[in-house]
């Protein structure tokens, strides 16, 4: 009977915190960021050359003027804006916007050449929403309880969470695991940079003014994520869209969207199991959601040649698991991939420390971004499919405009969030650093985890150890912190035993 | 030009050199920086462990890549890459004299410089463009105390 009165409060309670959160959401404001965010990151998810974590750089020094839940609200509609934008270049031309759309192309491209772009594109946008729905329903529900949970953490345990955390997201990495684990101590080592926030003493700053406030997050971005890219863009003459087959009867059927409904429901749950689990994400819930799909089809013979399924499946997949990877960003604290350490990253120019109490503390934030998702879904399904003409004319712009006012932007944009011209400098030098690392195939996203989480890595271990009186045994004696460090060597070994990294290999080589 | 050499560095070789370059300077940078122990940790203490795991990493990598031989690195492109540097220092270095109308005509010119270069009346285009957006957004909208023109007229 007390658990049923439990639950009854419980429900009363997260009815009451959705209204706040709707709340928030719906003020004209914040309607008009979501709508913006939404249409910015469709864009430039369309346009190639520019990919999400490029925009979300750009457009995080804007959002200091915004406070930080608009700002919230916006880059999360450039997030998962991207992820449509990309399906509707991987539909229409054959070019991911994402690798996450990758698998779309199979069945989305050949139904386009078949002249059935229209509903191919609006079921990619329907089992989107659908996935999307549910999720953030989802993100409500658990977010909550995982940052109580993570409240009773002490300083050790949250070490080894957060390694938990990095080595989750290296599992997943493109190519050399090794190399990803080696990007992210480099993070953490640029992160190190400025003044130390226990002692008050400068710390690999070689003297120079600009660095005491340590290197930002900012000039960092936007030089490994902008300038570099539009280094190697250049060097490799992005490529123009051809549009395949012409864009006519939008609307998908009745009849196809009930066949999809159970393709978009297996998707939206192998989506939220790999968003969620340590070492998921989207790419590879599309491409398992795909094969999956392809498994349980009575016609597995059809998928690559248009099959409807293989198009609603990856699509729900991929964009239940971009939203998913807000769970633990938004409860722990601790960012699944370089898009969540972005968001992170917009948190701490608001003063915002991320960690478990961001929901109690910071309510209208939690729930009004959760709200502003829904919101932001449901505009991109009503605003998208309208809009398809204009985005497939823009995907013909030539990338020579294209680059010098990515440029552009990425300089003013740098400059405008501290009126610093070394900034802008800081950034040229990470353009340059960040070429290399293309060069020498380092993949740069973990770097900004480790640029994210190493200050309150160093901030825990410090008082870990402090409170150990420097016994190092304290990581494994906890029983939380030597199941997440149990669980972390699993992940590691699981990667390294041959047999399980082929799979691996080959699920990102298609 | 002189010879092939006959070792020629793979990508992960490099890539490992860099870590440990990095994690080296590091190391020199903090030499003065107080260690302190593990229970009382200094401002020197995280910054040396996260060095030396840095130049473990580096190791392993090159050793693995020595055992079996890696792919060797692409070419390097110099003038995207230093045009797109140029610009951008013009930028930081121009803004406080120039003001904004100047800089964002002079960076973007030079960016577009770095490849293909569009005709004249369109980069033109562009460059009115750009000027009139960041003006709109930056000085008009969130008032920004940016300097326009330079400040001797």
């Amino acid at each position: 009977m007390d658990s049923f009165l439990d639950l009854g409060n419980a429900v009363a309670g997260f009815l009451g915190n959705i209204g706040i959160g709707f709340g928030v959401a719906l003020s004209w404001q914040n309607i008009l960021l979501c709508l913006l965010g939404c249409l910015l990151g469709t864009m430039i998810g369309v346009l190639p050359g520019i990919g999400p974590l490029t925009t979300m750089a750009m457009v995080l020094p804007f959002t200091f003027w915004l406070g930080p839940v608009g700002a919230m609200i916006m880059l999360a509609g450039v997030f998962y804006g991207a992820q449509y934008g990309g399906s509707t270049t991987a539909i229409l031309v054959k070019i991911p916007g994402e690798t996450s759309s990758v698998v779309t192309i199979l069945d989305g491209h050949a139904m386009a050449q078949q002249g059935r772009a229209g509903p191919a594109l609006a079921i990619a946008a329907t089992a989107s929403l659908f996935a999307g729905s549910i999720v953030t329903a989802l993100i409500a529900a658990v977010g909550p309880p995982l940052a109580a949970i993570a409240l009773l953490f002490h300083s050790a345990d949250y070490v080894s969470v957060m390694l938990l955390g990095l080595v989750s997201a290296v599992v997943l990495a493109h190519g050399s695991v090794l190399k990803a684990i080696a990007m992210i101590v480099l993070g953490i080592l640029f992160g190190l940079v400025g003044t130390d926030t226990q002692s008050g003493a400068y710390r690999l700053t070689m003297g120079i003014d600009a660095l005491f406030d340590g290197l930002g997050f900012v000039p960092i971005s936007m030089g490994i994520f902008g300038l570099a890219e539009i280094m190697y863009n250049i060097e490799h003459q992005a490529r123009a869209g051809r549009i395949s087959g012409t864009i006519s009867g939008l609307m998908p059927s009745i009849k196809d969207l009930l066949a999809c409904l159970p393709s978009m429901a297996r998707g939206t749950a192998v989506g939220t199991a790999f968003g969620i689990l340590p070492g998921g994400g989207p790419t590879i819930a599309a491409f398992s959601a795909y094969s999956l799909e392809k498994k349980v089809s009575r016609t597995p013979e059809r998928f690559g040649k248009g099959a409807i399924h293989g198009v609603a499946a990856p699509e729900a997949a991929n964009n239940a698991a971009a939203q998913a990877c807000f769970i633990p960003m938004l409860s722990l604290g601790i960012p699944p991939n370089a898009l969540m350490a972005l968001m992170i990253g917009a948190l701490m120019i608001h003063g915002i420390q991320p960690g478990p109490n961001i929901i109690a503390k910071q309510p209208e934030l939690f729930w009004g971004l959760i709200a502003s998702m829904w919101i932001g879904n449901v505009m991109l399904v009503i605003l998208n499919l309208p809009l398809i003409g204009l985005w497939v004319r823009l995907l013909q712009v030539p990338y020579a405009y294209l680059f010098p006012t990515i440029l552009v932007f990425c300089c003013i944009g740098t400059y405008a969030l501290n009126s610093s011209t070394s900034d802008v400098l800081i950034m040229t030098a990470f353009g340059i650093i960040g070429y290399i690392f293309r060069k020498l195939d380092c993949e740069p996203a973990p770097l900004l985890l480790g640029l994210v989480l190493g200050p309150m890595l160093e901030e825990n271990f410090r008082r870990a150890m402090q409170v150990a009186e420097g016994d190092w045994s304290v990581f494994v004696t906890r029983p939380l912190s030597a199941a997440f460090l149990a669980v972390s060597l699993v992940l590691l070994i699981a990667v390294v035993v041959p047999g399980i990294r082929r799979g691996r290999e080959r699920a990102f080589r298609e | 030009m002189t010879a092939m050499p006959a070792f020629r560095p793979t990508k992960n070789l490099l890539a490992a050199l860099m870590f440990i370059v990095f994690a080296l300077f590091g190391l020199w940078l903090a030499r003065d920086l107080e260690g302190g122990g593990a229970s009382d940790m200094g401002p020197g203490y995280f910054p040396r462990i996260v060095c030396i795991v840095l130049i473990a990493l580096g190791g392993t990598l090159a050793v693995i890549d020595l055992m079996r031989q890696g792919e060797p690195p692409e070419g390097w492109a110099w003038k995207p890459m230093l045009l797109v540097t140029t610009s951008a220092i013009a930028f930081a270095f121009l803004l406080r004299p120039i003001g904004l109308v100047g800089t964002i005509a002079a960076t973007t010119v030079l960016a577009s410089a770095a490849g293909t270069l569009l005709r004249p009346l369109a980069l033109a285009l562009l460059v009115a463009v750009l000027i009139a957006v960041n003006v709109g957004i930056f000085v008009v909208a969130l008032k920004m105390p940016i300097p326009l023109w330079p400040s001797v007229l």
